[in-house]
């Protein structure tokens, strides 16, 4: 019965027990162990041990050797010297490899020795082969004795053959096993070491690039430690006259023009008394900043050195020779020890030449300025134009307003006015009816219904003007020019005859006749002609033409008289509504602006010339079809 | 039978041109001072020859035309006025409903009313005018 005999000389070998006072280590062995499909309990010294292998019943033990109460040779002792406990393997763990621990581990009769630290996998093979073996055990009275010189010393041991030749044998196996992975580990630092080289041949090449870009930039690079001392400037210096050396080992406040160290420096701020501006914080070295430290884009003046100056560091005086100057830093942290804590070391930085820009930008801004002077102006003159022109056009449109209020009153006061001059006329009318012609009262009163008829067309020519036109005139209709001059020239006799005014009318014969609204020509012939009569009243010469010319497409009326004259400044506004030249109470003014519009109803034109204190000439032109 | 004429008009002046100019005529002459009392008298009197006013106060010359026209369809009206702008849809409205009249514009001289009426009425005039007229 294979299994029974099994059962008889292996407990189950799934297994294990494990004594070890270090918590930590018991339980990665445990893992580990436990990993593999191994059962694992675990005691924390000898006598625990010992306990615990008569209940649990491992198929094997694996040991530490220093332990509190009964240590692992100890243990190993009593296991193998009891014939039922024997039977069970076991392994010490041990860390050291003095060869007194080996005698040790004989005497105990251990069948395995491992040393810590130890491989995992190795540490497996060797628990798999111990469970593997079916080897009985002898008993004690099979020892045997016998001395070993190790190290120097003499040591006796007491253990069969049998076990002395696995517990050496696994001894050696440790021993190659380390020697192994000590070869393995030289290896690797072999290895590592090469790399460390590379790298910091790589790293002395970068640097080297970083060291001639950094003397060759344009830009001052610099580092100053957590004082303000310069320990690293480049070349660019020289712009400013200094050598590297001038420098290095100096406050960077020696590259500062001393009335503007208040605004870099703290320590000078709270040094410079005397009521500075305290309120804003220096922009630079601020020595109670703290964090990053960072600057960025700080424009300050640099000084150069004073070629002049017996040392380096004394003020100088002409204005133009410094360098206008854009400062970038950072501050410079070092990490503590213990990785968490940094120390503020320095700042490192650069400084850009911005000369030329700020001339540049000053340019700009005065060329900007400039130009929006230049626009300013322009617009300015702009806007004088348009206001006046606005000013102009509220003018006319305001007269125009006026026009139309005064158009609609003097409508309305038109119509009033008829009735009671319609009374007045055929009064005046009946009463010269009544009244012998020998009668002085006569002629007085065809005077009266002269000035009352004046009255009404007065009245007519109002409402005209408003666009109050009577019915009958609505359509043109054809008409005699020379009739109408006769019946108007008629109208003035009186006058005409009265002032011994020379009146010459020259019209061709076959004259045609051409659309026109006779009541409204009618009125334009009068007003012109009665206008020339009144410029030539108070002359010598008192002369009248009238001339009707035939053109391939207009009928030409000139009327000229030899009359005061119109002066040229007042020429233009002569068909302006209320303009007259008459004193007041004389005329409404109105007459010549009724003349124009009634001719541009006709498509006609009206034109006048004139030369003053001589003669003035009015053309009217009528189209003489539709 | 005598021929009667009206004239119809708010203002004295108008109203006694035509009594003055027509005086002596063979027409018998009436005047109305307003539309109402003009109807007042188409009630009374039966008329040949109307003259009305068109801008008057209360019944306008339009509303009275209408009026007139209810009482007598035929007789001849003779509108007199300046043509105030704010008549001219109602006379276009009058032509339109057949109405008839005749327009006059203010102002009218004595010449102009006796030619006007002769030739409406017939001749009944004494021969009175000494001439002068310019």
């Amino acid at each position: 019965m294979p299994n029974q005999t099994l059962k008889k000389n292996t407990k189950s070998p799934f297994k294990i027990l494990i004594v070890e006072d270090s918590s930590v280590q018991a339980l990665m062995l445990q893992r580990t162990l436990e990993e593999r499909g191994y059962e694992v309990e675990c005691a924390r010294n000898g006598l625990e041990g010992l306990k615990l292998l008569k209940i649990f019943e491992p198929a094997l033990i694996i040991s530490d050797i220093s332990m509190p109460e009964m240590d692992g040779y100890r243990m190993c002792r009593i296991i193998k010297d009891d014939p039922e406990m024997r039977k069970t393997p076991v392994m010490l763990l041990t860390y050291l490899s003095d060869p007194k621990d080996i005698i040790e581990g004989l005497n105990s009769r251990a069948d395995s020795y491992v040393t810590k630290p130890y491989d995992k996998e190795y540490l497996c093979q060797r628990v798999s082969q111990l469970l593997g073996r079916k080897d009985v055990l002898p008993t004690p009275e099979k020892l045997e004795e016998f001395e070993v010189l190790v190290a120097g010393q003499t040591f006796r041991v007491r253990a069969d053959y049998q076990n002395s030749i696995n517990l050496l044998l696994s001894t050696y196996e440790n021993a190659v096993q380390q020697n192994k992975e000590l070869l393995q580990t030289q290896k690797e630092l072999k290895s590592l070491n090469e790399q460390l080289n590379k790298r910091t041949r790589e790293l002395k090449d970068s640097e080297q690039r970083l060291y001639v870009l950094m003397q060759t930039a344009p830009d001052i690079i610099y580092k100053i430690d957590e004082d303000g001392i310069f320990t690293y400037i480049n070349n660019a210096v020289q712009r400013l006259g200094y050598k590297q050396e001038d420098l290095i080992g100096k406050h960077y406040s020696i590259l500062i023009f001393p009335e503007d160290l208040p605004q870099i420096s703290y320590q000078h701020q709270i040094i410079g008394l005397k009521g500075e501006h305290k309120d804003a914080p220096p922009k630079l070295f601020d020595e109670r900043r703290t964090g990053e430290r960072k600057t960025e884009g700080l424009e300050i003046k640099l000084r150069p050195k004073d070629k002049d100056a017996e040392h380096i560091g004394m003020m100088s005086i002409v204005d133009d020779n410094m360098l206008l100057v854009e400062v970038s830093s950072a501050g410079l942290h070092e990490t503590l020890s213990g990785g968490e804590e940094k120390r503020f070391v320095g700042t490192v930085g650069i400084i850009r030449d911005v000369t030329e820009r700020k001339r540049v930008e000053r340019e700009l801004k005065d060329a900007q300025e400039e130009l929006q002077r230049r626009v300013k102006e322009e617009l300015y003159h702009e806007l004088q134009l348009s206001y006046s022109k606005l000013q102009e056009t509220t003018q006319l449109l305001v007269q125009a307003e006026k026009m139309s209020a005064v158009g609609t009153l003097a409508a309305g006061i038109a119509h009033e006015l008829n009735n009671p001059l319609m009374g007045i006329l055929n009064f005046n009318r009946y009463c010269l009816k009544n009244t012998d012609p020998e009668d002085k009262l006569y002629q007085i009163l065809k005077d009266s219904i002269k000035e009352t008829e004046a009255c009404i067309q007065i009245v007519q020519n109002l409402l005209t003007f408003s666009h109050m036109d009577s019915v009958e005139g609505f359509d043109t209709e054809l008409y005699d020019l020379e009739s109408l001059f006769e019946r108007v020239i008629k109208l003035l006799s009186y006058r005409i005859e009265k002032e011994e005014i020379n009146l010459k009318m020259i019209v061709p014969p076959g004259l045609p006749e051409i659309p026109i609204h006779p009541q409204q020509i009618q009125q334009v012939f009068l007003n012109l002609l009665s206008n020339a009569v009144d410029a030539v009243m108070g002359n010598e010469v008192k002369q009248i033409i009238v001339e009707i010319i035939e053109e391939p497409e207009y009928i030409k009326i000139i009327i000229e008289d030899t009359g005061s004259g119109i002066d040229p400044g007042q020429l233009k506004k002569i068909y302006d509504p209320f303009f007259s030249t008459k004193p007041p109470g004389q005329g409404t003014g109105l007459g010549l602006s009724i003349c124009r519009t009634i001719i541009d109803e006709h498509r006609g034109e009206i034109d006048c010339t004139s030369m003053p204190g001589n003669h003035t000439v009015f053309s009217i032109r009528l189209p003489k079809g539709c | 039978m005598e021929k009667r004429i009206i004239v119809i008009d708010d203002h004295y002046a108008i109203r006694k041109s035509f009594t003055l100019t027509l005086a002596q005529s063979k027409y018998e002459v009436d005047t109305a001072f307003s539309g109402e009392n003009a109807i007042e008298m188409f009630e009374k009197n039966k008329y040949q020859l109307v003259f009305l006013d068109l801008k008057m106060p209360g019944l306008n010359g339009v509303e009275t035309l209408k009026k007139i026209r209810e009482i007598d369809p035929e007789v001849t009206v003779y509108i007199i006025t300046a043509f105030h702008q704010e008549f001219l849809d109602d006379l276009c409205s009058l032509k339109k409903d057949k109405i008839d009249f005749e327009l006059l514009q203010k102002p009218i001289d004595d010449e102009k009313i006796m030619m006007l009426t002769k030739s409406v009425l017939g001749d009944g005039l004494d021969n009175l005018s000494k001439s002068g007229n310019s």
